[in-house]
């Protein structure tokens, strides 16, 4: 018999403290929910099926004011705002390739700004709105790469034999989590904004994606699965990590309090200071991919 | 109870000495271009603007799809054949090829993007080892979209973690 498996099962057999626990208790508190000013005041942005098509739909916070903002009619995913609210980027396949778009919300005008070959996609704005982290293959495997917000060349963060995506900016926009699955399943790294060794950040769960970090740079809500998908949060300063709902998809809120994150055919927001929350839309077809303004 | 706190030990000390040649944790991806800690896979070709997989120029069906385990992108043995036939189409003339990656609908939406792509790529660099020039092949990814079958059972997640083939000719 292999070596190897042997003492992979007799490592796991005779350690069961090693392994994560994934089966929290979530309280879900649906009253008592109150919205703060700057919360209602920000945008939401996230994907839809209404059409029949995966389009991106805007809100403010409290829900209000929602818009479908593309009609592709094509495959368009992935949307990140600013942290301003002004500008939005996503993935569009109307080329027949995933490539990045940004749109000036207030004007409407759209650009293709990152159309390298392969696919290109996973764009995250950093905090003063100047550059986009996003996953490109133009090399031959998909990479972190940065670019100006306008596009031109990239500068590649990572060289792993593995899967690379869904980067987070810190506030300072010095450095970027994402996620990587080098080691054999899909967990969060922490990267240098200009490049280097990302160090993996450990939250005891075997699968860790889709990760935002908190504008005050304190935690890191990211997806976990166990059953369904969950929403945890990894406090970076303890390292201890929390599964506060069901759902996916998390983008915090400029208070680092709250977050929005989707849930089947719900939009929902969180306070996790408290664990009520409040589903601000539906009735839209499938919702996924939330991103939230600060 | 000694020999159980040993056991642990014991299981550690295996790991480490029974593949030397590869690091622990590392996936067996058996895709080119590994070198030590570093991957730079082969850099793709420029696209032709207007020639895309779902195109109305590209030949999909042609091939057999190469079907991949859950949250793998390693192509199994006995998926090699449907790369050695497309191999062997692609050497009896000057089509072009677009590898296009897809996963089944169970891990998040942009990761399985990346993992599509990476399926993509993996297949890619097959067929350049088979002595493909790189710069006929292009891919692309479709994470969970555009599912063959969109049932939730294990056969049907099987069936849409594939890499499908689009001849432009």
């Amino acid at each position: 018999m292999n070596h190897r498996v042997v003492a992979l099962a007799a490592l796991f057999l005779s350690v069961p403290s090693f392994l994560p626990a994934e089966e929290p208790t979530i309280t879900i508190k649906k009253q008592g929910f109150s919205f703060p000013p700057e919360l209602a005041s920000a945008k939401v942005a996230f994907i839809a099926t209404k059409s029949g098509r995966k389009e991106v739909y805007t809100c403010n916070g409290d829900g209000s004011n929602l818009q479908q903002l593309t009609r592709d009619n094509s495959i368009s995913v992935g949307p990140a705002l600013s942290a301003d609210g002004r500008k939005l980027a996503y993935t569009g396949y109307q080329s027949g390739y995933p490539d990045i778009y940004v749109i000036d919300l207030a004007s409407g005008a759209r650009e293709r700004v990152i159309k390298f070959p392969g696919t290109n996609t996973g764009a995250a704005f950093s905090p003063d709105g100047s550059r986009l982290a996003f996953t490109a293959s133009k090399d031959g495997n998909p990479e972190l790469y940065v670019s100006s917000v306008s596009g031109g060349s990239a500068t590649r963060l990572t060289r792993t034999p593995g899967v690379e995506s869904s980067p987070t900016w810190s506030p300072r926009g010095d450095e970027i989590i994402y996620v990587s699955d080098q080691g054999g399943s899909p967990q969060l790294y922490r990267i240098s904004a200009g490049g280097g060794s990302g160090s993996r950040l450990s939250s005891g769960y075997s699968y860790c994606t889709e990760p935002s970090w908190s504008p005050d740079g304190t935690k890191v809500a990211f997806v976990t699965r166990g059953g369904g998908f969950q929403i945890a949060i990894l406090d970076l300063g303890s390292g201890g990590a929390r599964v506060v709902a069901s759902g996916e998809d998390p983008a915090w809120a400029g208070d680092s309090r709250h977050l929005a994150f989707s849930s089947g055919s719900a939009l929902v927001l969180l306070d996790t200071a408290t664990g009520a929350q409040r589903t601000i839309a539906s009735g839209l077809g499938r919702i996924s991919e939330t991103t939230m303004s600060r | 109870m000694k020999n159980l706190l040993l056991l642990p030990l014991l299981a550690l000390a295996l790991l480490l000495t029974a593949c030397p040649s590869q690091k622990a944790g590392e996936p067996n991806t058996g895709v080119t271009g590994y070198d030590q800690d570093r991957v730079s896979g082969t850099p793709l070709p420029a696209r032709n603007e207007g020639v895309s997989f779902l195109g109305p120029g590209v030949q999909r069906g042609q091939f057999a799809a190469v079907q991949f385990d859950f949250d793998s992108f390693a192509v199994r043995a006995s998926e090699a054949g449907k790369v050695m036939q497309v191999a062997e189409f692609l050497r009896g003339g000057q089509a072009s090829l677009i590898v296009a990656g897809f996963t089944d609908a169970r891990g998040t939406a942009e990761y399985n993007r990346a993992l599509g792509e990476k399926r993509a790529g993996a297949v890619r660099e097959r067929l350049i080892g088979l002595g493909i020039n790189p710069q006929r092949i292009q891919t692309v990814s479709f994470g969970m979209e555009l599912p063959v079958d969109s049932g939730s059972s294990e056969d049907a997640y099987a069936r849409n973690r594939r890499a499908e083939f689009g001849i432009a000719r």
